[in-house]
């Protein structure tokens, strides 16, 4: 295996040191003439700049730091019996080997050298947890209530408040007409199950405002800032049609800063932040046609429809990337640095400091979002990209 | 230091076969900087590079009685570095867009790690001809080349007096020549190497 390539290496130094002898260069030759993608990588190797930067590349590698690892991890074999190795010697001995082997040592130079290079570790100091369950609710009255951290959702019924293990919210005055207001902060999360048996997820920094009952209403009507993901409860009522009782569908309508979306019963997310420059409405389940007011578009399941500018933009897309969120994770999809960015200290509530420009540079991949901010950091490290650096409460870019 | 002492390559893998930790020290040498290079275009970062590099010779040693030549060895340690840099690659929780297109790419299309193995190599030739020179005169000429530090730096990091650098500078310069011109050659890549040097 890979004899030809080694034969291949010989050749082509040969080459560039200019020591070819008559059979090598025919043979050469007839490599460069075989194909277009031989002659452009000999190409690359022959100019002298590149060489030095591959050279430097070359030697930069800090041998007593793999062989420090690779010993270690032969005396670990040596615990569980496997493999005899008394006294590995120490790479840099000053004491000559064997006669029969090659001594290659290395000078007193570069075992300096080695000695001053550290190797650090990525470390944070200062970690920062993930969000948590937090929210407020605002009653129409101007009521503020701290919704519990110890739960994770509330449940709105029109004479009552209760959490979603049925523990009642502080005490609530029954028949309060008008919108109540839950809002979860940066860090924060929640859910609310509406009296209608609407089921919503708010992701942070999001605010959901509805009427306590829908009873009596002829549409059921919410607005959000921020991301949320609907499951839709069917809701009818009777109504007399062409002389016959029928049943009709109440729709569901969820307006944002700059649509709205009608929705018959069915499961949504809706990304509405006021720092994003798209508004994104994702179909899984059901119907939902968007509108802003001059145009509209229906949405069949798998598509979302991008606000941006007054146009919709429809494409099939990964609704599981989509609702990540709700599901404890980060996934993204070719995602922009400033966008992944965003979403990291909305979760955070951190402020990130960017002064690097990587305007070309997009992100894919999973990673949960239960764990402290270093495991997203260093997952995003390690791509070799960019790296981070975390004062107090602010994430730095540094590269 | 920087000497090589010829060897017998049948006692040398004798040696290795049975467990000899200088014949494993040897082989590193000979190896690691190639596998490095070659680890590193895949894997942007240095740290598992480092590991994935240190893996391979544990791999090696674990199966050293496997082995019947060097060039067998050689080809080993290349293809475990090879794979493991695909499945680090592969299990990455997030890479960038050009990353996956990147490792998609390499895994329909084998040539151009091949490719990297020879330049590998090559580089690894390379460099031999410049560990031949003397110890005073290599160390300078790294330092230029590589490192591209001014003389009175390396006169620093050397202990040295500014004088002593220069006169190594312009030794080493002239060995390479002359090393060269035993050979009755004059390669584009190795001049163009020596007028660098000379103009730092």
């Amino acid at each position: 295996m890979l004899e030809e390539q080694f034969h291949l290496s010989r050749l082509i130094a040969a080459h560039l040191k200019g020591d070819l002898d008559s059979r090598g260069q025919i043979e050469f030759d007839q490599w460069m003439a075989a194909s277009e993608a031989n002659r452009i990588f000999v190409d690359g190797l022959s100019e002298s700049t590149q060489v030095a930067e591959d050279l430097k590349a070359y030697n930069s590698l800090n041998e007593q730091l793999v062989w420090n690892k690779a010993i270690h991890r032969f005396q670990d074999q040596t615990k569980t019996g496997k493999i005899r190795a008394k006294n590995i010697s120490i790479f840099y001995s000053a004491v000559a080997a064997a006669i029969a082997l090659i001594i290659v040592g290395a000078g007193l130079y570069f075992y300096k050298r080695t000695e001053n290079k550290q190797n650090v570790a990525v470390v944070f100091v200062n970690d920062i947890e993930a969000g948590t369950n937090k929210a407020t609710l605002i009653l129409p009255n101007g009521q503020i209530l701290n919704l519990s951290a110890a739960k994770a959702g509330v449940v709105i019924q029109s004479g009552s408040l209760k959490y979603n293990d049925g523990t009642p919210v502080a005490a609530v005055e029954k028949a309060n007409p008008g919108l109540l207001t839950t809002s979860t902060p940066r860090g924060g999360r929640y859910q609310v199950l509406l009296s209608d048996g609407t089921r919503v997820w708010l992701n942070a920094a999001t605010t959901l405002k509805f009427p306590a009952s829908f009873t009596g209403l002829n549409v059921r009507r919410v607005e959000v800032s921020g991301e949320a993901y609907f499951e839709v409860a069917k809701s009818y009522k009777t109504a007399i049609v062409n002389g016959k009782k029928s049943s009709l569908r109440i729709p569901f309508v969820v307006k944002t800063s700059q649509q709205e979306t009608e929705v018959l019963g069915t499961h949504f997310n809706i990304n509405a932040y006021a720092d994003e420059a798209i508004q994104k409405t994702t179909l899984l389940e059901g119907a939902v046609r968007v509108s802003d007011g001059e145009g509209n578009k229906v949405l069949k399941p798998g598509e979302q429809a991008a606000l941006s500018q007054g146009v919709f933009r429809i494409q099939q897309i990964d609704t599981v990337a989509v609702v990540a969120w709700k599901n404890g994770d980060f996934i993204f999809k070719n995602e922009p640095f400033e966008n992944v960015l965003r979403q990291v200290s909305r979760w955070y509530d951190v402020e990130i400091i960017n002064s690097q420009d990587h305007k070309d540079l997009h992100f894919s991949g999973r990673v949960s979002r239960s764990r402290n901010i270093s495991t997203v950091l260093k997952a995003l490290s390690v791509t070799g990209k960019v790296k981070f650096k975390i004062e107090g409460r602010r994430i730095i870019v540094i590269e | 230091m920087g000497k090589i002492i010829e060897y017998d390559a049948a006692s040398m893998m004798e040696s290795f076969r049975s467990g000899n930790e200088q014949s494993m020290a040897h082989f590193f040498k000979l190896h690691a900087k190639s596998l490095g290079y070659f680890v590193r275009k895949m894997i942007p970062d240095d740290q598992e590079a480092e590991d994935i590099v240190a893996n391979c010779f544990v791999k090696l040693w674990q199966r050293r009685e496997d082995f019947q030549t060097e060039e067998n060895i050689k080809a080993f340690l290349y293809i475990s570095c090879r794979n493991a840099c695909l499945d680090h690659l592969r299990h990455l929780k997030i890479k960038t867009t050009a990353q996956d297109n990147y490792l998609q790419h390499l895994e329909v299309n084998e040539d151009s790690i091949l490719y990297q193995i020879i330049k590998s190599e090559i580089l690894g030739i390379l460099n031999q001809e410049i560990e031949q020179l003397p110890e005073n005169y290599r160390q300078v000429f790294k330092l230029i080349y590589f490192e591209q530090k001014k003389t009175d730096e390396i006169a620093v990091e050397l202990d040295l007096s500014v004088q002593t650098v220069r006169n190594y500078k312009s030794r080493s310069v002239e060995l390479l020549k002359t090393a060269m011109l035993k050979k009755g050659i004059s390669s584009a890549v190795m001049l163009a190497l020596l007028l660098f040097a000379e103009q730092h």
